[in-house]
């Protein structure tokens, strides 16, 4: 009796936490048809040349920020972070995606680029330039961005889209992930991106 | 031999196991109470704060976030007026919004606080606004916190700074 009322609550719980995985929504939503990303061509942390060509090979994931950003960017770095420590679970380290921040606020962003990356993974590429060639890129990942002024003093701070942009090894945008999102099930719809299978 | 070794081996592990769990309690201890100062206004002792941290940030970013939890122990609503710390020239209370896709912060003015209730300030949402710190910030270093309450008292506690 007892040892059936076990059995019971263990299938019922798994059942739960099934159901509750399943009904996570989706955060990676792929595109109807591949877009391919514009020519551009900006500058990474390291001060050399960063075009569309440099996402030829591997997977890319693109999100736009600023450095003097203090809370949105940090975090969505870190959350990046840890989808690709998932996702080490998956593929070996070439094939994991490179996380690109589209630093959008080039007068403040261009000569700290390095050390604001510097605070977070060493891979990361960072990269930024002139407002035009920002604006190519932003454009081609159907991002959008605007400075606002602060209402308390003469500074600014900056809107901006917060979708992050999944690049395939072709150099095109074949999906978002929209935000909130976990790192496990982003880790893993994006595996399922990556091999070419359907997203659950 | 084997017999007398042993015996003691089993029991330098058992100490250095009772040492590990000592100086795990001792350590979550200081994480989880690093607290702060009650304070007692007309209302009485009324929040209590726990978990405070601010990630390290470069030394040029003017602007930093702090994350915290806050706990009402009062009956009665607390409303946190203002924020202030004499490790920065300004702080206040934001909240990072996402709005039509977009990511954008406001500036809440005052901030309440449901009798008995507890809130958090984390990631990506609300969070302290730390602005123009005096002196650079590293990790192991503290930021002193002021919330002036809606009761007239001041409460304050200490922030580390984390690892960012």
């Amino acid at each position: 009796m007892k040892r059936s009322f076990f059995k019971c609550l263990l299938a019922s719980s798994l059942l739960l936490f099934i159901s509750g995985v399943c009904a996570e929504p989706a955060v990676v939503k792929q595109l109807d048809k591949p877009v391919l990303i514009d020519n551009f061509e900006l500058f990474d942390q390291g001060g050399n040349y960063f075009t569309e060509k440099n996402l030829l090979g591997s997977w890319s994931l693109i999100f736009l920020g600023f450095t003097t950003c203090p809370d949105i960017c940090p975090m969505t770095m870190a959350q990046l972070e840890g989808v690709r420590a998932e996702l080490g679970s998956h593929f070996t380290p070439e094939k994991i995606p490179n996380i690109i921040f589209v630093a959008v606020d080039p007068a403040r962003d261009k000569d700290v680029l390095a050390d604001y990356l510097a605070y977070f993974h060493p891979k990361n590429i960072g990269i930024t330039g002139e407002p035009s060639q920002i604006n190519r890129l932003v454009e081609s990942v159907d991002g959008f961005y605007r400075f606002d002024k602060n209402k308390r003093d003469s500074g600014y701070t900056v809107v901006h889209t917060s979708s992050i942009a999944v690049v395939n090894p072709q150099g095109e945008m074949v999906a978002n992930i929209n935000p909130p999102f976990g790192k496990s099930n982003t880790a893993w719809e994006l595996m399922l991106l990556m091999r070419g299978r359907a997203i659950e | 031999m084997n017999s007398f070794i042993a015996p003691t081996y089993i029991s330098s592990v058992i100490q250095m196991m009772l040492l590990a769990v000592l100086l795990t309690t001792v350590g979550c201890a200081n994480t989880n109470t690093f607290a702060e100062d009650v304070n007692g206004g007309s209302k009485g002792q009324t929040l209590q704060v726990v978990d405070a941290y601010q990630p390290q940030r470069p030394e040029f970013m003017s602007m930093n976030a702090g994350y915290l939890k806050i706990q009402s122990l009062s009956d009665q609503d607390v409303f946190i007026m203002n924020v202030s710390s004499p490790d920065y020239q300004s702080v206040s209370i934001h909240k990072s919004i996402q709005v039509d896709g977009m990511h954008q912060m406001e500036s809440m003015g005052s901030l309440k606080i449901p009798a008995g209730e507890a809130l958090s300030l984390e990631p990506g949402g609300m969070h302290l606004m730390l602005h123009m710190p005096i002196g650079q910030r590293k990790v192991g270093d503290f930021t002193r916190i002021v919330f002036a309450l809606d009761d007239g008292s001041n409460m304050s506690f200490n922030m580390p700074v984390s690892a960012p």
